[in-house]
């Protein structure tokens, strides 16, 4: 007993002067809006960061902008006063622009995740190339000649020989309406694809979805256009909760693509987004370098390079549009009914 | 043709044949691989292209539970479809696929809907398909195919190729077994000529060319060939055989020699005291003699000569055989010669109540080049037979030559005909003829004497002036010889410069007093010669050996000597060697040899000694005169 007690003696403070003696890592991390996406990719890359770095203390300070540029500034403003982050992670565009105009954190790394179109946001001239804002990351989303080849591809083993009149749903807000006018810019090289945009303004926190929803089914049921479906691009609007159900049962739609794997589970025939978790890995991997090397100037800005195929068969039945083999084989366990 | 030409010609074809077999043998091998491996090509295909690509969807089906979806299944099948139109385009294989109950085409890449026939196929499996597959006709083509069915869809798969390509792959490797099989041949043939060639055919040469130098030298030969095989020891008993065959050629050498030696002895031992019997008995019949004395001498005188004959015959024939008969060549009137010679044996021919008869042709004021005296001993020997078997009949002898001559020299042919009407000879002994020591009858010579050896003689010498002698014969009606011989000839153009005709017969007369100094060791023939010289006017002065006739020489007054060459304490070469070396007029003194010894050479010998002239024992009167007369004097 008394050697027992000698022992814990002796151990138990050499394993609290162990977790003292862990270097400190302050990492400052501001969200967009905490919409699906957007929370799982943070909590991956916390989890793969911890992992990566276990010989540091990592501290992370999650600030949420509730969908608003003007708050993530705020945000920013207040952080500083408190103390200077050893990183800032911002997660989706409007705070990524917040972090990226505010010029006392040009000193600070920085790191963006969950932005679509970093070369329209202006980050950098092109991917591949770093920015002089001490700032990376990695876009999230497919290029979108390949999103268009693959829904083609679908539309095409129909053997309809019709051109598919598919509207295209999208916000105001960046990422969504960038990727939507490349989605347009685009279609004149698809004979089986014509896009009918359906827009509607961005409105920011959460209650701001519902409208946007309401707003585009009021859209959708004005078109004299006979539809054949709808195309969901990314961005806050396709976090909207049962978006494609109240518009199955409001307007009999259905959506064809999606850029998210939930909107497959809900009835999008076909969709090919990047995972949360892939995101948080990948980004967590770049923090790690960030770190090491003190600055993110010198590491390029890039687009992910895991993707995850969906297909909903159900909705392929209905519609009678059968997925090609190849596309259905790289759904693996993405393939929902 | 050469060994190496003959192997070469044996080697050629064989290596042909054979190469020929193993490059058939090695067809039929790369022919049933090349099968072997399309139908693998074929069965591979279908089992890991095609039917990955049926798999592949009909599980993709099954784990998506879409397998029972119209939808699904039919743009699955479409995807079939198309992967195979890709397929079609990179390998040119064709693809057909069709209902397996209702045989109905379902998707084909050839433009005949229509199905081939695989009943004929072998049946294999490969990666747990089972696959059938053969060679089939197919819209007037063969073709090659692998089928399966694919039960879940009801499905037929066959693959095509046609056997065009096949033929094409087996073309290629037909003609380049035959260019491989022709390099082949071309190239080992090549190498087996070399390697005959070093082993076998220039071993085999040099043994030949050392056969060759044996065969004319006689010597022993060393042949570099350095093999130890079956040439190496040719080569080795070659050279050993070389080495005897030398041997024996000096041995037999040595023997000749002494042959000749021997023959040259006794020639001089015989001659020697036959020279005395002649001359004996010729002087003995210039004395008064009562008749029956006359006759003993005469008939003494006679059996000298018959022996004198006789031995000089197998001299004649000693030499000859020897091959040590030389031929001397002269330019002579032939006609001249021919018809002294008839007057010469008229005589015998009167003696026999028979008559001589000479006639020519192209002769006329022409000389001919050849052996004089072997040609006279010809005609002597033929016409004296003639004349010996003729009695009372007629002997014709005939020349000529067989063309006309010209101012310039040119090859001839001699043609003599000796006729006579005489016994004639028995056809079967004809043949043997001119055998030696061989009379048509035994009796002939009992009858008419002779040994046998004339004709025999005069055979050969005609062979050695490039001719022969034919014989026509009948008994009871005589004989006929024709003399045949290479001669040269052209139109004479003076008859005589030197005013000495050919038998050398001067028509001057020899001067009275000659002062003769007669060296001869040997009394009897010293009598004799003396006596024979004194005949010719002569003085004579007789010293008994060579010594005396150097000092005889010294002291001055001879106008000539004859000098025996065997002597005494100097014998007559030294002697003629000495007296040569006096000074002035001494030193150029005729000197005539006196020997028993009959060859040619030895009487070269004599007068590289110093000689003038030579007469060979036994002495006869006309051969002093002529010698006299040769040296002028």
């Amino acid at each position: 007993m008394i050697r027992v007690l000698h022992l814990l003696f002796v151990i138990v403070p050499i394993v609290t002067f162990s977790a003292w003696a862990k270097e400190k890592v302050d990492v400052a991390i501001i969200e967009t809006l905490p919409v699906n996406i957007v929370t799982e990719s943070r909590i991956a890359f916390e989890a793969e960061l911890q992992r990566l770095m276990p010989d540091r203390d990592i501290h992370f300070r999650v600030y949420n902008a509730e969908g608003s540029e003007e708050q993530a500034d705020a945000l920013l403003s207040d952080m500083l006063a408190k103390s200077t982050p050893d990183l800032v992670v911002s997660l989706a565009t409007l705070a990524t622009r917040a972090v990226l105009k505010n010029d006392k954190l040009l000193p600070v790394p920085k790191l963006f995740m969950v932005v679509s179109e970093p070369v329209t946001e202006g980050i950098v001239s092109a991917f591949g190339a770093t920015s002089e804002r001490n700032i990376t990351g990695e876009s999230h989303v497919v290029n979108t000649k390949v999103k268009l080849d693959i829904l083609d591809g679908v539309l095409q083993a129909s053997q309809s020989g019709k051109t598919f009149k598919i509207a295209l749903l999208h916000s105001t807000y960046p990422s969504s309406f960038n990727a939507a006018n490349a989605l347009l810019a685009q279609q004149a090289a698809y004979k089986n694809i014509e896009f009918v945009p359906i827009k509607t303004p961005y409105i920011a926190k959460e209650a701001g979805l519902e409208v946007m929803k309401e707003d585009i089914i009021s859209l959708l049921n004005s078109q004299e256009t006979t539809l054949d479906g709808y195309w969901l691009s990314a961005g806050p609007l396709i976090e909207t909760p049962n978006l494609i159900a109240d518009i199955k049962k409001q307007t009999g739609l259905m959506p064809l693509f999606a850029e998210s794997v939930s909107a497959v589970q809900e009835g999008a025939l076909i969709g090919i987004v990047s995972q949360p978790k892939d995101i948080g890995v990948s980004a967590a991997n770049k923090a790690e370098r960030i770190l090491a090397l003190g600055s993110s100037e010198t590491i390029p800005v890039e687009q992910i390079e895991n993707f995850t195929v969906a297909v909903n068969v159900t909705t392929a039945i209905k519609l009678q549009l059968p997925i090609p083999s190849n596309y259905l084989k790289l759904s693996e366990q993405h393939v929902y009914q | 043709m050469r060994i190496k030409s003959k192997l070469l010609a044996i080697y050629i074809p064989i290596l042909f044949v054979g190469m020929a077999l193993t490059g058939y043998w090695a067809y039929l091998i790369a022919y049933e691989s090349v099968r072997e491996r399309e139908y693998q090509l074929l069965t591979q295909t279908l089992a890991f292209n095609v039917m990955e690509i049926v798999e592949d969807r009909r599980e993709l089906l099954l784990e998506s539970g879409l397998e029972n979806v119209p939808v699904f299944r039919t743009a699955y099948q479409k995807e079939v479809f198309d992967e195979l139109e890709g397929l079609y385009e990179r390998t040119g294989r064709h693809f057909l696929i069709s209902d397996e109950s209702t045989r109905q085409t379902l998707y084909t890449t050839l433009i005949q809907q229509s199905i081939p026939d695989t009943s004929s196929a072998s049946v294999i499996t490969v990666s747990d398909f089972k696959l059938a597959f053969g060679e089939s006709q197919f819209d007037g083509q063969d073709i090659l195919f692998a089928c399966t069915t694919f039960s879940p869809w009801n499905w037929k798969l066959t693959v095509i190729q046609p056997a065009d390509e096949l033929q094409t792959s087996l073309s290629k490797i037909a003609w380049l077994t035959i260019l491989v099989t022709v390099f082949a041949v071309t190239l080992v043939a090549l190498l087996m000529g070399k390697v005959t060639q070093f082993f076998v055919i220039a071993p085999v040469e040099k043994i030949r060319n050392a056969a060759s130098r044996i065969a004319i030298d006689h010597k022993q030969v060393n042949i570099n060939v350095q093999q130890d095989d079956e040439l190496g020891s040719l080569a080795r008993d070659v050279e050993v055989m070389s080495a005897e065959i030398a041997d024996y050629v000096n041995q037999a050498q040595q023997a000749n020699r002494a042959k000749t030696d021997f023959l040259a002895v006794m020639s001089h031992e015989i001659r020697t005291p036959l020279n005395g019997i002649q001359g004996l008995a010729t002087l003995l019949l210039d004395t008064p003699l009562n008749d029956k004395q006359r006759k003993y001498s005469a008939d003494l005188k006679a059996s000298a000569s018959i022996l004198a004959n006789v031995i000089n015959d197998v001299l004649d024939l000693s030499k000859i055989e020897s091959g040590m008969s030389e031929l001397d060549m002269a330019e002579f009137n032939l006609d001249e010669m021919l018809s002294d010679l008839i007057t010469l044996l008229g005589t015998n021919a009167s003696a026999n109540g028979s008559r001589l008869i000479y006639s020519s042709k192209n002769l006329d004021g022409v000389v001919v080049t050849s052996d004089i005296t072997k040609l006279r001993q010809i005609v002597i020997n033929l016409v004296s037979n003639a004349i010996k078997f003729t009695r009372e009949g007629t002997v014709t002898i005939s020349a000529k030559l067989q063309k006309a001559s010209e101012k310039h020299t040119q090859d001839n042919k001699l043609i003599i005909s000796v006729k006579d009407t005489g016994i004639g000879i028995e056809q079967d002994r004809l043949a043997h003829i001119f055998d030696k020591f061989t009379q048509s009858d035994s009796s002939i010579t009992r009858q008419y004497g002779g040994t046998g050896l004339g004709l025999s003689i005069a055979k050969q010498l005609a062979e050695l002036l490039g001719g022969d002698i034919k014989v026509m014969s009948k008994v009871g009606e005589g004989s006929n010889f024709l003399v045949t011989a290479m001669v040269k000839s052209r139109l004479k153009v003076d008859i005589t410069e030197s005013g000495t005709n050919a038998n050398g017969q001067g028509a001057t007369q020899l001067r009275k007093g000659i002062n003769v100094l007669l060296a001869e060791d040997n009394a009897i023939n010293a009598v004799v010669a003396k006596a024979l010289l004194e005949q010719l006017n002569c003085n004579v002065t007789h010293v008994e050996n060579g010594l005396f006739a150097v000092d005889s020489v010294e002291e001055g007054g001879i106008d000539m000597v004859f000098m025996d060459v065997h002597m005494p304490v100097m014998d007559g070469i030294e002697a003629t060697r000495r007296i040569r070396k006096l000074s002035g007029s001494l030193g150029e003194i005729p000197i005539v040899g006196l020997t028993a010894e009959a060859f040619q050479e030895r009487h070269i010998a004599f007068k590289e000694a110093g000689m003038n002239d030579i007469v060979t024992k036994p002495i006869t009167i006309d051969g002093l005169r002529n010698s006299l007369l040769k040296l002028s004097l």
